[in-house]
């Protein structure tokens, strides 16, 4: 088999963050082949953290044994105060953030030897985003963001960089709905960018083509005039303004929902689905790079898909390289280190 | 304390003008909200205080770019007095080593500062003790940048551990095979680094505990440098002056209400500055609806209770009294609260002022005693308290309506009022918005106080200010 380098995907994106749609998606392995590939790559020191908790080394919500975050000499990293004593590798405490989390404050170190991390970065997006501040002013380069549990929020902390999502067979015992969610997924995220047409005006806002703008209370009570025109959402668009949005008669050919980014749109597939099938167009304001998509054929549950057929299944549907990185890179069965 | 409630310190805008000042640190927030009321047995600590907060005034205007530097040194600090105490009783993790590393180097770079800066010799009550001893323990290696890193040579077994630790880690860089075991090596090596910090961080606890004392002592300099200079900025801004203390009358001149007058500037208005020269006995202010009576008396407490908090004054020249007890009693919201009255609750609040007279030279303002009943019987009230308090130890003020009060009183000031009016013909009720109509009794308004001869008559405009105001015609026809 071909060997990919993951890091070859990321271009010059300076923050890259991992999604996983799932436990056990694999995300902490592709994370660690991205730390020990970028490590003799890149230049400047490697920055890590994470949005939430992770690098446990017991998953807290399966209960299944998961690797632990592995880092190199020279690297920093940020996580919370009580989790310092949890990792062993030897640290320079470098800065204490006044950023918190259930866990304490987050402290940047850098790291004197090699070893395991375990990981808690700030919770709130605008967090990290002061946090990477904190990592330019001490010298690092690239950040990359364990982005912990949720799929959709840590989306927005990938604003301008990179995006790695994690898909695998602990998502569905039926590999087609794997495959289907994950391209689902992979499909909001690489959704076409346009600009906001005009100001804000409440919670929806109706552009015409003409210029005119208005604020609208709920989408059913758009009274479509024109042939083309774009709906700005405010906030999250749901699974229930989405269904009461299909229910009703007002035309969805030739209309573009516009939502901030690809963590807004909270609805599900088979409602994506038949808003799309009558014509709706989504886009969003700020789009972000999706650059692969890695997979695990075996779930925490006990079943597992055949490797290559459900790699290359998903490759049919994704525009971007899918890769098995329990697999791939040096071919060693322990590609966490 | 200074005998103001939170709800009076709000209504006086107290807690708004303390909220203008900025200190850098938590170091200084702390001391401004611990700082408390200069009363008499503090007053050599408040002539301290503004003498410094002087110093740093000057200081702005001749050597701005060493104390911005100052400044930005204290903005730096962060909280370590829970460390310093954890410090005494347990072993301090490597994240509060940092912090203390971290604030004595800040210290130490602040001291530097500080020797550049001619004004801090002149400071008093300042003093920066030196942390070379706690930081020889902290950051021995004296390495420029703020970090915290135990060296291998602290300690043999730390170096053996580290050593053994690195060997295995360059293995697993490479080797393919024998993962697993090099693994399991690795993390005994792993074992004995943490148990030789754990007995460096333990030894570096106690051999820190005699240095506590100082460390404690620089975090309250720097608080105290903190808050002074945050006083020093708002008076530069502001253009406030040092008031002088200790005098035997409350004198204030061109006071002005640094809230109110933002406020006025917003609509393009001004403020009318006042001048007043209270002295010991009783003090009333007459004057028009509408002219400023209760903002005049709010401008006079505000200042010195500011004063009193250690501020520089919003007035030209201020004189303040060794106050034991500032003493407002007005119409206040919480009294309903405590199911009173205002006429219930400002009747409570002067008896609890009354009681207190003995505690030392009090000043008591009156914003309209007694006004909330019967006029008869409340004129009787505010005689009475304006006859007992002559010659009581305080210094006294109030603003009343009731002409017979003021003949009681020692000093009378009046607002000047609608005197511009005159030539105008009453009757003329402008027309337009109510903001028209406030435009033309602000422009026929002098809220100025003048001292007239004890007694004089009030001026009676509240019947101008009605017509000014667009009273229905019908209603004004039936006035006498």
């Amino acid at each position: 088999m071909k060997t990919i380098k993951l890091c070859k995907l990321l271009g010059d994106a300076q923050t890259v963050v991992m999604l996983g749609m799932c436990k056990n998606a694999g995300k902490t392995t592709a994370l660690c082949r991205l730390i020990a590939e970028l490590n003799e790559t890149d230049r400047a020191p490697l920055a890590i953290t994470s949005i939430g908790r992770d690098g446990e080394s017991t998953d807290l919500v399966t209960g299944t044994e998961k690797p632990p975050i592995y880092m190199f000499e020279g690297m920093l990293a940020a996580t919370a105060k009580e989790l310092l004593a949890l990792s062993d590798v030897s640290r320079e405490i470098l800065m204490t953030t006044g950023l918190h989390t259930s866990l304490g404050e987050v402290v940047i170190f850098r790291a004197r030897s090699d070893g395991f991390v375990q990981l808690a970065g700030p919770g709130i997006v605008e967090h990290l985003e002061r946090l990477k501040e904190m990592f330019r002013s001490l010298g690092a380069g690239r950040v990359l963001v364990d982005g912990a549990l949720s799929r959709r929020s840590p989306a927005a902390a990938a604003r301008g960089g990179a995006l790695v999502l994690s898909t695998g067979a602990s998502l569905d015992r039926d590999m087609e709905n794997v495959v289907a969610e994950t391209a689902f997924a992979a499909e909001i995220m690489m959704l076409p960018q346009e600009h906001l047409p005009g100001k804000e005006m409440g919670r929806f806002t109706r552009f015409l083509p003409d210029g005119c703008s208005a604020g609208l209370e709920t989408l059913q009570t758009l009274k479509r005039t024109a042939e083309e025109e774009t709906v700005l959402v405010s906030g999250a668009f749901t699974e229930a303004q989405a269904r009461s949005f299909l229910q009703s008669t007002v035309k969805k050919d030739g209309l573009t929902l516009l939502v901030r980014d690809a963590a807004c749109l909270m609805l599900r597939r088979e409602t994506y689905e038949a808003l799309k099938r009558r014509g709706l167009r989504f886009a969003l304001q700020q789009q972000v790079g999706l650059a692969a998509v890695t997979v695990n054929p075996v779930s925490a549950g006990g079943w597992s898909f055949p490797e290559e057929v459900f790699r290359e299944r998903l490759q049919a549907v994704i525009p971007v390289p899918v890769l098995n990185v329990m697999r791939e890179g040096d071919g060693d069965e322990r590609t966490d280190i | 304390m200074s005998g103001l409630t939170f709800e009076q310190k709000e209504d006086l805008g107290f807690h708004v003008v303390r909220g203008w000042l900025e200190p850098a640190s938590p170091y200084g927030i702390k001391r401004l909200r611990d700082e408390g009321f200069y009363g008499p047995d503090r007053q050599a600590e408040l002539e301290q205080e503004l003498d410094n907060i002087e110093v740093l005034l000057e200081a702005g205007k001749t050597e701005n770019a060493a104390l911005q530097s100052v400044q930005t040194v204290l903005g730096g600090l962060k909280e370590i007095r829970g460390t310093l105490d954890a410090c005494a009783v347990r072993t301090l993790s490597e994240a509060e080593f940092f912090d203390l590393t971290a604030f004595c180097l800040r210290i130490e770079s602040l001291r530097e500062k500080l020797s550049r800066l001619k004004a801090f010799e002149r400071l008093q009550g300042i003093v920066f003790k030196p942390l070379d001893g706690a930081l020889a323990i902290l950051h021995p290696e004296e390495s420029g940048h703020v970090s915290f890193y135990i060296e291998d040579g602290r300690s043999p077994s730390l170096k053996e551990a580290r050593e053994e630790k690195r060997l295995l880690e360059l293995r697993l860089r490479t080797e393919k095979s024998e993962r697993t075991a090099l693994l399991a090596k690795r993390q005994e090596a792993v074992l004995k680094e943490e148990k030789a910090l754990a007995e460096i961080y333990r030894e570096m606890s106690e051999a820190l505990i005699p240095y506590l004392a100082d460390l404690r002592a620089d975090a309250e300099a720097a608080g105290r440098l903190d808050a002074s200079l945050a006083k020093a900025t708002l008076a530069a801004r502001c253009h406030c002056s040092r008031p002088r203390t200790g005098s035997n009358t409350l004198h204030l001149e061109e006071a002005v209400h640094p809230q109110i007058e933002a406020a006025l500037k917003m609509h393009g208005r001004r403020f009318t500055p006042l001048t007043v020269d209270l002295p010991r006995g009783v003090s009333v202010i007459t004057g028009a609806n509408m002219g400023g009576k209760s903002v005049a008396l709010k401008t006079i407490m505000l200042n010195t209770a500011l004063a009193l908090s250690g501020c520089f004054v919003f007035c030209k020249k201020a004189e303040i009294p060794a106050f034991a007890r500032l003493e407002l009693i007005n119409r206040d919201l919480s009294d309903a609260e405590r199911g009173l009255s205002s006429f219930g609750g400002e009747i409570l609040r002067f008896g609890e002022a009354v009681s207190r007279l003995g505690e030392g030279l009090s000043f008591i303002a009156m914003d309209e005693f007694a006004r909330g009943t019967n006029t008869e019987e409340g004129e009787a009230i505010a005689r009475a308290a304006v006859s007992f308090l002559a010659d009581q130890n305080a210094i006294s003020l109030l603003t009343t309506h009731y002409d017979h009060t003021a003949e009681l009183a020692a000093r009378h000031y009046q607002v000047k009022g609608l005197k511009k009016l005159e030539s105008l013909p009453a009757q003329d009720a402008p027309a337009g918005t109510q903001t028209d109509r406030l435009r033309v009794i602000e422009a026929a308004m002098d809220y100025g106080l003048i001292e007239v001869e004890p007694g004089t008559e009030c001026p009676k405009d509240a019947l101008t200010i009605c017509r000014l105001l667009g009273m229905d015609e019908r209603i004004l026809a039936k006035l006498p």
